[in-house]
């Protein structure tokens, strides 16, 4: 293994991608360091999946992925040995969690002590007994993860981790991936919602209809992607004004009797109150969210 | 290839196996239709003596050639065919195993399980026969067996074979039962009713019939207990004929390379349609 390898964990050289007429990955390279964590951003249908599962060595493709310096074209099973893969949602195995775990510690070469442990520090040991088709979305996704992190694999890969998840969950799962992430674990996952990638990416590739369209840091591409949610308290007979000047100025107002909110960019957020003070509207007060 | 990792898939196997519902009915049916098959043996002894042990292992066959190749065919069907539907194939294909550990686990795993079944049929049915009727028509348990087992394995692979086509279970166990009908008619009504209709030559009527595992294990079933001639049918008379007492080692490798042959086809089937 070459330094090179080990400083860029994961390679992506010219990977093509065809189904029939449709090109599903069209000559993509990047690379992942090691500690690094990347989000594949993109819409459905952009390639993402398609590119885990070149990554994983489990479908044909051109071009080659490496992981430490081995092909996963030719070293499927060793590139996997060092991957620990959580799917968009664990599927519904017959067998108790108990048991999964078992079977994956033996397959990934971990003992049954680091199997227990892990259970034990995602609140999972009780549920041993359970088969894993009974438990419920999060707690398959936090099962999914569990089962990635033994062996102590270099990197984890996640297909949109959160994706079914309800809001709770998803900021409860996200946490743990931080801690991991803190922990120096190199993390490549897919995402459609940028408030994930803000959330766990240190870097992005945005991926859309199988090729890169850009690719660099959250803080990069945060003022593009981030929104913020603007609303003004103002008097009724303001309101209608107000509006009125925001569609003008090209913004979409959303007003009800005492309020108007209105949904921007980051950057742009200063924009807002320009349009209102041009005007000379002043509103009694204001709040901001960030969407993100 | 890693052979722990085959042991540790085809262990699993074998639990997935115990909490199969489909697995534990068959092997229940089976089990007490041979212990039922074996209290009218030792019925029939008492009453009609050999011609009635005779029946009665004809029966045993028929009950074979009814059950084993449903059980082999809609078992196999259903492998790999619902754990795509699941996804749990895709999941475990993302762990460090590769496709043919996973599909030689499969083989194994159910291969145990189903023989496993079949013997417990014939352990307990011999048993019983010893028991209440001092042993009289147990060599015709013992004897059969092997050729039982050949069949069951042979009937898997064919599974395999569908499964790795099938995308959804369903449509997986359809083709079984199609393909079960389509080798029991074949076995009987179709050579014979072809032979007659076309005119087929011996030698073709003998090559139709025996590539078919479940004439071969009932012409070898036949030859095996050695039951009467009218059994063994035309494709059977044609085999003794031509073969001579070569018949059963042929029989038995027709089965083997249905085993092999149908196990290989069906890798490199399923290796196509996960990998593309």
């Amino acid at each position: 293994m070459t330094d090179t390898a080990v400083q860029q964990l994961i390679q992506f050289r010219n990977v093509t991608k065809q189904f029939g007429s449709l090109r599903a990955l069209d000559s993509l390279s990047f690379d992942v360091r090691t500690g690094e964590s990347v989000a594949l951003w993109g819409s459905n249908g952009a390639g993402k999946t398609t590119l885990i599962r070149c990554l994983l060595g489990v479908t044909r493709f051109d071009g080659d992925v490496l992981v430490e310096g081995l092909s996963s074209k030719r070293r499927g099973k060793d590139v996997r040995q060092r991957i620990g893969y959580v799917p968009q949602l664990m599927p519904y195995f017959d067998l108790p969690v108990g048991e999964m775990v078992l079977l994956i510690t033996r397959l990934r070469g971990a003992t049954p002590r680091e199997g227990l442990e892990l259970l034990e520090q995602f609140s999972l040991a009780e549920t041993r007994r359970n088969p894993v088709r009974s438990l419920s979305g999060g707690m398959r996704q936090k099962l999914a993860l569990t089962l990635a992190l033994l062996g102590n694999p270099a990197l984890l890969v996640l297909d949109e981790p959160t994706a079914n998840l309800d809001a709770n969950t998803q900021k409860e799962l996200l946490g743990m991936l931080n801690d991991l992430k803190r922990d120096g674990r190199t993390i490549l996952f897919t995402s459609h919602r940028w408030s994930e990638v803000r959330a766990l990416a240190d870097s992005v590739v945005h991926l859309e209809k199988g090729r890169i369209l850009e690719r660099g840091s959250v803080s990069d591409l945060a003022p593009e992607r981030d929104h913020v949610s603007i609303r003004f308290e103002m008097d009724s007979e303001l309101i209608g004004r107000a509006e009125s000047a925001l569609r003008t100025a090209g913004f979409i107002p959303f007003t009800t009797e005492s309020h108007i909110t209105v949904a921007v960019q980051d950057r742009a957020k200063m924009d807002v109150f320009a349009v209102l003070r041009a005007e000379d509207i002043g509103p009694r007060n204001f709040d901001m969210e960030v969407d993100a | 290839m890693s052979l722990r990792t085959v042991a540790t898939l085809t262990q699993q196997e074998l639990l997935d196996a115990l909490r199969n519902k489909w697995f534990v009915a068959y092997a229940i049916a089976f089990v007490l239709l041979c212990v039922g098959l074996a209290m009218m043996i030792i019925n029939s002894a008492g009453y009609t003596g050999i011609s009635g042990f005779g029946r009665t292992a004809a029966g045993l066959i028929n009950l074979v050639l009814f059950l084993a190749p449903l059980m082999g065919l809609t078992l196999g069907a259903q492998a790999l065919a619902t754990e795509r539907e699941q996804g749990t194939l895709a999941y475990m294909l993302a762990q460090p195993v590769s496709l043919a550990e996973v599909f030689m686990a499969k083989f194994f795993g159910l291969a145990i399980a189903m023989s496993a079944a079949v013997s417990i049929g014939f352990s307990l049915s011999s048993l019983a026969i010893i028991y209440w009727s001092g042993g009289t028509g147990v060599d015709v348990f013992l004897r059969l067996l092997p050729l039982t087992l050949l069949l069951t394995l042979s009937t898997l692979s064919i599974g395999l074979i569908i499964s790795a086509q099938a995308s959804k279970t369903v449509t997986a166990l359809g083709l079984a039962v199609v393909t079960w009908l389509l080798l029991v008619l074949i076995g009987s009504l179709g050579i014979m009713g072809m032979s007659i209709v076309v005119g087929l030559s011996p030698t073709v009527l003998l090559i139709g019939s025996v590539i078919n595992p479940l004439e071969a294990f009932r012409i070898g079933a036949v030859l095996q207990i050695r039951g009467s001639l009218e059994l063994l049918g035309p494709a059977g008379l044609v085999a003794r004929d031509r073969i001579g007492d070569m018949t059963t080692a042929v029989l038995t490798l027709v089965m083997i390379v249905w085993i092999i042959g149908g196990a290989f086809v069906a890798y490199l089937l399923a290796r196509r349609k996960e990998f593309q």
